[in-house]
């Protein structure tokens, strides 16, 4: 098993929403055409079918819509964490553009569905990912 | 077509946690005693469908059973969803005379083997790479997220995943092949550590190693063998929408899985309804898969699987016995084709609990991921 946390493999579709995490912006893939948001990103537009798209920076707000509190066993990497929350976080801009995340530092508390979240910034080495905090916790 | 082809051979080997052999010895065991039970010599076979996480090659079946020439082989993704795809694939094959015996198989020494997601690499591509470096590598994880919300939107509580959990184990202790023949209270299902909160241990498959065959030949064939023939009624696949394998969280509708539309496509063969079943075999890699199932083949509305479980009607007195062999949760887990077998056993009459007189046996396949579902049919017209 990898002992390090595993990190994402950018491709030709997602290397400018991590190039952009780095400047700490959330930025999304939106249809240049018809202007449909593409989430997870890809080269072609299923509504349009057009290969063009734009980099659009949303708020970075969202609601928890779904959550689970992962348990042993784990990834090495994760395990010191355990039990960890794991969430997925609805997008203001887009409710069906879902998130996966965590909450930083792993806090707990207000952690319920519903709840309201902005994006934080972790730096993991030369990879920065996107991450939440509740709003008010 | 309807009642086109049938399942006539039906094998396996033990499921144990280690057996002990690889799995190139136990799909060979399996396949051929699925020949055997079917009464068919391995040189007639001329189809094979695998599949693609399987180790073992079509050539390597066929150079050990001796069969002359493979007319057609074929292959099925997405893991645990293949497992009925591999029989309406032969049923295709079948019907436009590409082969007349094939035989579908599925060999996984998972119990003494990895996990896979233990295999994850340092850099993930593809539409993992939204998840993995957040820890949500694990199916556990996956289905647990689809459950929080299932339960949120709909009331649904640990009791209800519980009593699924102890209907298909108590299921299990009637099947001598099954791997937990400890009964289970709500009590013990309760006591269990946690795995990912909402789901707890025995919300899981079991780690089986295992293997299991069928052999698919025309209806007319399968009139002049010795066993009683499960006519294919339906098979079906799907996806939906926007479909991400495991993390299938994108789309519009969050709790809609690949099974309503497998579902839809399926009665739509058929000509029947949900109402016409008389038992099914649901995926259950994870018990609320049953729940979600309940409702996408249209045995209850959405939201109402919690109730239709409190009222006893998945158990073998209700009116819908579900998972009769204790399937993926405690008979073993090899990626549902034990399903199959046991919907063939239910119309043969030769189930450890056996529905009187099961005319219509549902079998579903992963849901999660691209997926599958059948109906086997007693009735030859």
């Amino acid at each position: 098993m990898i002992t390090e946390r595993p990190m994402p493999l950018p491709d030709d579709a997602t290397t400018e929403f991590w190039q952009a995490c780095q400047k700490h912006e959330l930025r999304m893939q939106r249809c240049a055409s018809c202007k449909e948001f593409r989430w997870p990103p890809r080269p072609m537009c299923g509504a349009c079918q057009s290969f063009d798209s734009e980099w659009i920076q949303v708020s970075g707000r969202g609601t928890i819509y779904s959550y689970v509190i992962a348990h042993a066993p784990m990834l090495p990497a994760f395990a010191p964490r355990a039990p960890f929350p794991i969430i997925l976080v609805a997008l203001d801009e887009d409710p069906a553009m879902r998130m996966i995340g965590n909450l930083i530092g792993d806090m707990r508390e207000g952690l319920q569905i519903g709840a309201k979240v902005t994006v934080a910034f972790e730096e993991v080495g030369e990879v920065t990912l996107p991450q939440w905090k509740i709003v008010g916790a | 077509m309807r009642k086109s082809v049938a399942i006539v051979g039906i094998g396996q080997s033990e499921f144990k946690k280690n057996i002990g052999k690889n799995e190139r010895r136990i799909a060979l065991e399996a396949i051929k005693n699925a020949l055997t039970d079917a009464g068919i010599s391995p040189h007639e076979v001329d189809g094979l469908v695998r599949f693609n996480m399987e180790n073992l090659s079509e050539v390597e079946v066929a150079r050990n059973l001796g069969i002359e020439n493979l007319r057609f082989f074929g292959e099925i993704g997405y893991g645990g969803g293949g497992a009925c795809a591999t029989v309406a694939h032969a049923q295709m094959a079948i019907e436009t005379d590409r082969a007349n015996v094939v035989v579908c198989w599925r060999a996984r020494n998972r119990g003494s083997g990895v996990r896979p997601w233990a295999a994850t690499g340092n850099r993930v591509p593809g539409d993992d790479q939204f998840s993995a470096p957040f820890g949500c590598v694990r199916p556990v994880d996956q289905i647990a997220m689809l459950t929080r919300r299932y339960m949120h939107e709909f009331g649904a509580t640990w009791q209800h995943l519980g009593k699924v959990a102890v209907t298909i184990r108590d299921n299990a202790t009637r099947n001598p092949q099954a791997m937990m023949q400890k009964p289970m209270t709500l009590a013990d299902y309760e006591a269990a550590r946690y795995v990912s909160e909402p789901l707890r241990l025995f919300d899981c498959c079991l780690e089986s190693d295992g293997a299991l065959a069928v052999v698919v030949v025309s209806a007319e064939r399968a009139r002049d063998l010795r066993n009683k023939p499960a006519y294919v009624l339906a098979a079906s696949q799907g996806t939906g929408p926007d479909h991400v394998v495991m993390t299938n969280y994108y789309k519009k509708n969050f709790l809609e899985t690949p099974s309503k539309y497998a579902a839809e496509e399926l009665y739509r063969q058929a000509g029947v309804t949900a109402k016409d079943i008389d038992c099914a075999q649901f995926y259950d890699a994870f018990t609320p898969l049953v729940l979600f199932s309940l409702e996408e083949y249209g045995f209850c509305k959405p939201g109402e699987a919690p109730a239709f479980v409190d009222e006893g009607r998945i158990g073998p007195k209700g009116d819908l016995p579900v998972n009769t062999s204790g399937s993926s949760l405690s008979e073993a887990y090899v990626h549902g084709m034990n399903l199959i077998v046991e919907g063939v056993r239910q119309i043969r009459g030769t189930s450890t609990s056996q529905v009187k007189d099961a005319e219509l046996s549902l079998v579903t396949s992963g849901a999660g991921v691209p997926t599958s579902a059948m109906i086997l049919a007693g009735n030859p017209s």
